[in-house]
């Protein structure tokens, strides 16, 4: 099984994604006369827009990328990332009365090792691979970033409760959205348990989440699992959560593990850790129209005859993409041996 | 809107033309002394009742025709008169008779088992010219199992789709499209209960078992007063009887599927039963294969269907009939995940109960009372490690009518009754458990309705010429408690929550549904008829995904969801020739629906919403002209069927509030079915179907976000598939065999010329956006989309061994 494609979720908010993909691959596996063919399609270019993958958390600076929407049949390779990237734009971060100017910092004018832009690549979703030269990922973000990134002072981070309004002039283009970090919630604990039926030498564990739901409705988390120095990986089938299910609960959840895109992982091992390993999981509270973000985009069924097309709810006024407020919070459990 | 004061001003005109013609027949009736011939037409070997034969008298040019249960009756003026009765596939008579007094006469007409060019004066096929009504069609179960079907499964709407304004949705898809309305709009009926999953496997298989089916009606325009809640179509599907004279088994043995019925007297001539049943063993084939693959990890999996039908007929008198019927009918899927840490096990299925009651009240009057119950269920039970989740819906109804069909002299033929139905409606109930922990979610409750309906018809001859089919449907809708209704703002935290007792009433909503029609007879063979109606439905199915799937919810109209309004305007010219050998038309038809229902473009469905929370609400047109040919004598019989259509939908929440093509528009359809029976052993068939494509939302351009390209969608249904064709053969062989005994063995092709045609059609990413690393160590770092393709059905062919086989009495048979 891929990681990324449909699995099942701990989330039970969007039970659909299971039945659907049960359905999809009980279609698979009887009719199994089906034949798949590529054909030429006449897709006219759509309207250039731009993209924006923003975030910001309790404690750490802002990032922003800022991209623009490309046409189906251009070839986008590692060698022309950098033309997708937009340059020189004028983005503001207003909070209260405060408004702060961002600065554009780009991998390649870094004065970073390798490896520390591998790491920073990682963080948003690029698997630097050795083979190749490190795509030329830009971000837009505080004046002083590389200081606060070395471990000296940061002259902007984000706060709890707080709304930061967003506003982005490129490309003779306005884009506007505002974003809150909610108050952090967290869990209880993180707990072990084995595989169902599990041999006696077995190597696998299952991961719980256990916590407390609050009483009123209102709560969304987006979550990430890490094993020992692996980066953070978001669950393949959802990675956002809402409180709509379990309000006022104690409940026990496994925690759906994550993978990077594209992994084959068998499936009798999926979602489990391996005994000796060191899960931490970052639980991010966010506000509801992140989760709206987050939750369409990752239910677009995207042209299987099981689902419609979801137009992704985007926040950002003008464009496309996403500009989230998350607060966060860091738990660990060493598996024991 | 200046529509809905034209609407009412229509109403009542229709009403004050109603009254008008009631009077001026009740004026007529007084003039002369008349008596009425009445009674039933059955079958002579089987006993089995006609729908549809005709009794015409022919001093006077007119006649009348049988009812479903075979009842027919003429009111004359005194005198004497020679009657042909006649039925398609039967010997016709001819009979004297003198009116005097009010007459009962039964006719029993035997089959004619070739079909000849014989010319016999068939008002059944001069219906085509004749009647008022328009867009009608029968269907009978030998027609549907001379044509080549899927797998050798004989399937009634699949043939149906085969008609001009008639689509199907496609393969694997059980929904059909009529005259650009939604799957949803079509009444199917069976034996009078509701049926709201017609098919098996999504669709590749229709719940009906062709053994247990005598005819199927289609109406797709101008729906009689008698018939309401959906606003396109109505298919009436009627059950065998069960023979009241002898004993006998019939089935067949397919590669896919088998099935077997039986039927015969219980006391003959006097009550009858029949059973039917038919399963697949997809299950036995596929478990091995699955066993094969993967090291035996797939083994275990499974799906399967099957159908029962009963029913039970008791003839008490020559006034008073009862039959009971049931429909038992379910799917099942079972999954397994090597490991046995992912597992799901989804029933499905329709049920029916049906009783009635004819009652001959006088020659004249003829009633029916129905009671009947059904449902459909759906179950989805999953485990994932230990958490154990069950999700159930389904929708039940109890149903009620009385219908009456009254002839009080010939040239009027009336009929009136009253409906009431009560149904639940129960959405996605999901319980669990977690490792000692069980939840549910809050949207429990059940939601309940009462459905009333009345209505009056009266189909008359105005003049020799003009005849005019009038007729008022009135109808209500009750929203009932108990239920509580949680309100959400746009945030999507809880406002308010609204709760209902048990059987107050939430919301209402009634119509007035005038029907109309008229024939206006150019020459002895041709006619231009025309009809206007007006449909109230009051519940949805509103489906999110591309093909109807079993989780699908049917949803009554409430607080929020208003019923679905259709307005249709038709008008044909009709013509048959050759001295009806040859019935044609042409049909242009307008629709106006209103009140259309979708699911919002950002709405993913979830367990712990009410989904009309997810619904926006639209508009949608449709037009298009049928052209009709067919041939229904001889040894070489057939039709050609071709339909030019447009269907729109306007929403204002979809599509920046702009005119869509709905996905379901296909500009052509074109249908050819031809049968020949090449000698009394060889008979062979053949079906081509053209169709435009589809349409479908594909994307327009795609942005990276977290290092994955995601889509940005073009206008809503931009996008058409390649056009659909298939060519399907049959060959059948009747093996030579004793009296009562008949076998064939029946091959068919399906899609012989071996098209793809599309399934559905999606952009495939190839490459990465950073490079994968491609077995020589090389990176690949081109990444583009290149669109696919998937087909579901290659060329198919099948096999299967029909048998029939009867004896007049068990003890008979057990000492021969």
């Amino acid at each position: 099984m891929k990681a990324g494609s449909k699995q099942w979720a701990v989330s039970s908010s969007s039970y659909f994604k299971y039945i659907a993909f049960g359905i999809f691959l009980f279609m698979a596996s009887v009719v199994s006369t089906s034949c798949t063919k590529i054909v030429d399609v006449e897709i006219p270019k759509g309207e250039e827009k731009m993209a924006v993958e923003g975030t910001i958390e309790v404690g750490r600076p802002p990032i922003i990328l800022l991209t623009t929407s490309q046409g189906f049949f251009d070839n986008i390779n590692i060698n022309n990332l950098g033309a997708y990237f937009v340059h020189d734009a004028k983005i503001t971060i207003t909070t209260g009365s405060d408004t702060i100017a961002l600065t554009e910092f780009c991998l390649n004018d870094l004065p970073a090792t390798d490896e520390q832009k591998k790491q920073l690549l990682q963080t948003f979703g690029y698997s630097a691979d050795s083979a190749l030269p490190i795509p030329n990922v830009c971000v837009y973000s505080i004046p002083d970033l590389i200081n606060c990134i070395l471990g000296g002072s940061c002259s902007f981070t984000g706060k709890e409760e707080t709304r930061y309004d967003l506003r982005i002039e490129a490309k003779d283009k306005v884009l506007t959205s505002y974003t809150t970090i909610p108050k952090a919630i967290g869990i209880d604990s993180l707990t072990v348990r084995p595989r169902p039926n599990a041999p006696a030498d077995d190597t696998y564990m299952a991961v719980y989440n256990n916590l407390t739901v609050p009483k009123t409705f209102g709560n969304f988390v987006r979550y990430w699992t890490k094993r020992n120095d692996e980066p953070y990986y978001l669950p393949g089938t959802q990675s956002v959560w809402d409180d709509k299910l379990f309000i006022g609960l104690s409940i026990a959840l496994p925690v759906e593990r994550g993978y990077p895109r594209g992994a084959n992982i068998k499936p009798e091992v999926y979602s489990f850790f391996e005994k000796g390993d060191t899960v931490t999981m970052k639980w991010s509270n966010i506000d509801s129209r992140s989760y709206d973000f987050y939750f369409t985009l990752e239910n677009d069924g995207g042209g299987s005859p099981f689902s419609s097309p979801v137009v992704v709810k985007s926040n950002i006024d003008g464009g496309l993409g996403v500009w989230a407020g998350l607060a966060s919070q860091y738990y660990t459990i060493v598996i024991p041996k | 809107m200046g529509n809905k004061s034209t609407l009412i001003a229509f109403r009542f005109s229709i009403l004050v033309v109603l009254f008008l013609s009631c009077t001026f027949s009740l004026k007529a009736q007084k003039t002369e002394q008349k008596f009425t011939l009445s009674g039933y037409m059955k079958d002579s070997t089987s006993g089995e009742s006609m729908l549809g034969a005709t009794v015409y008298v022919v001093e006077l040019g007119k006649g009348a025709a049988s009812n479903e249960y075979g009842f027919y009756s003429i009111t004359l003026p005194a005198g004497s008169y020679t009657l042909k009765v006649a039925y398609l596939g039967y010997k016709a008579q001819v009979h004297q008779v003198i009116m005097d007094k009010e007459i009962r006469k039964n006719f029993a007409l035997s089959s004619n088992a070739i079909v000849t060019e014989e010319v016999v004066i068939n008002a059944e096929r001069k219906a085509n010219v004749e009647s008022s009504q328009m867009g009608r069609q029968e269907i009978k179960i030998e027609q549907a199992k001379a044509i080549p079907a899927l797998m050798g499964e004989i399937d009634i709407l699949k043939t149906l789709q085969l008609l001009p304004g008639i689509a199907g949705a496609g393969e694997g898809n059980s929904g059909f499209y009529v005259r650009g309305g939604g799957p949803d709009q079509n009444l199917v009926l069976l034996d009078e209960a509701v049926v709201y999953n017609t098919g098996h496997l999504f669709g590749f298989f229709s719940v009906f078992n062709g053994d247990a089916i005598k005819n199927t009606t289609v109406i797709k325009g101008g729906m009689p007063a008698k018939y309401g809640g959906r606003i396109s179509s109505v298919v009436d599907v009627g059950m065998k009887e069960g023979n009241m004279k002898k004993y006998e088994v019939e089935g067949g043995i397919g590669l896919i599927a088998s099935r077997l019925t039986v039927q015969g007297p219980i006391v003959k001539d006097k009550a009858s039963f029949i059973v039917s049943g038919r399963r697949t063993y997809i299950d036995a084939i596929t478990s091995p294969i699955l066993k094969g693959i993967d090291g035996g990890r797939w083994g275990g999996n499974g799906y399967y269907f099957y159908d029962l039908n009963a029913k039970l007929n008791w003839r008490i008198s020559d006034k008073d009939r009862v039959y009971v019927s049931g429909y038992f009918g379910r799917d099942v899927f079972n999954f397994t995940a090597p490991g046995g840490t992912f597992g799901f096990n989804f029933p499905w299925g329709n049920r029916t109960v049906t009783a009635r009651w004819n009652h001959v009240y006088s020659g004249k009057l003829f009633g029916n009372a129905t009671f009947c119950y059904n449902d459909f269920e759906f179950t989805a039970n999953t485990n994932f490690q230990d958490i154990n989740f069950r999700v159930n819906s389904n929708v039940r109804e109890f149903t009620g009518k009385l219908d009456f069909d009254y002839s009080p002299i010939i040239g009027h033929f009336m009929q009136f009754g009253a409906q009431y139905n009560y149904h639940i409606f129960t959405p996605y109930r999901a319980s669990g458990s977690s490792g000692g922990v069980s939840f549910n979610n809050t949207n429990k409750e059940a939601k309940r309705a009462h459905e009333t309906a009345i209505y009056f018809l009266d189909d008359f001859d105005a003049t020799r010429w003009l005849k005019i089919n009038i007729g008022v449907r009135g109808s209500m809708f009750n929203f009932v408690g108990p239920f509580s209704k949680t309100v959400f703002d746009e945030r999507g935290t809880a406002v308010d929550t609204l709760h209902f007792k048990k059987n107050e009433n939430i919301k209402t909503y009634w119509g007035v549904e005038p029907r109309l029609s008229a024939r206006f007879k150019l020459g002895s063979n041709n006619s231009i008829k025309l009809g206007v109606s007006v449909n109230n439905q009051y519940v949805h199915l509103v489906s999110q995904s591309n093909t109807t799937l079993p989780i699908d919810l049917w949803v009554p109209s409430s607080l929020k969801v208003k019923p679905q309004i259709g307005i249709q305007y038709a008008v044909g010219y009709f013509h048959n020739f050759k001295d009806d050998m040859f019935e044609t038309s042409v049909e242009v038809y307008y629709k106006d629906m209103r009140n259309q229902i979708e699911y919002g473009e950002s709405a993913v469905g979830q367990i712990t919403v009410d989904v009309e929370d997810l619904f926006t609400y639209g508009r949608g047109y449709s037009t298009g002209a049928e052209f009709f040919v067919k041939k229904a004598l001889g040894k070489f019989t057939g039709w050609v069927g071709y339909t030019l259509a447009w269907t729109w939908r306007k929403f204002p929440e979809i599509n920046n509030g702009e005119t869509f093509l709905a996905r379901y528009d296909r500009r052509h359809d074109l249908s050819v079915v031809a049968m020949y029976e090449i000698s009394k052993r060889w008979k062979v068939s053949a079906t081509f179907v053209f169709s435009s494509g589809q349409r479908t939302t594909l994307p327009t351009s795609f942005y990276i976000h977290e290092g994955e390209p995601r889509f940005v969608y073009g206008k809503r249904n931009w996008y058409q598939l390649p056009a659909y064709h298939r060519l399907d053969l049959g060959f059948t062989y009747i093996i030579p065999h004793k009296r009562n005994y008949y076998s064939d063995i029946t091959v068919s092709v399906y899609n012989a010329y071996n098209r793809l045609n599309p399934y559905f059609l999606y952009m495939d990413p190839s490459g990465d956006v950073e490079g994968k690393v491609k077995e020589s160590g090389v990176k690949d770092p081109d990444f583009k989309f290149r669109a696919k393709q998937v087909s579901l059905f290659p060329i198919l062919p099948s096999i299967t061994w029909n048998f029939k086989f009867g004896f007049t009495d068990l003890k008979k048979k057990k000492k021969g």
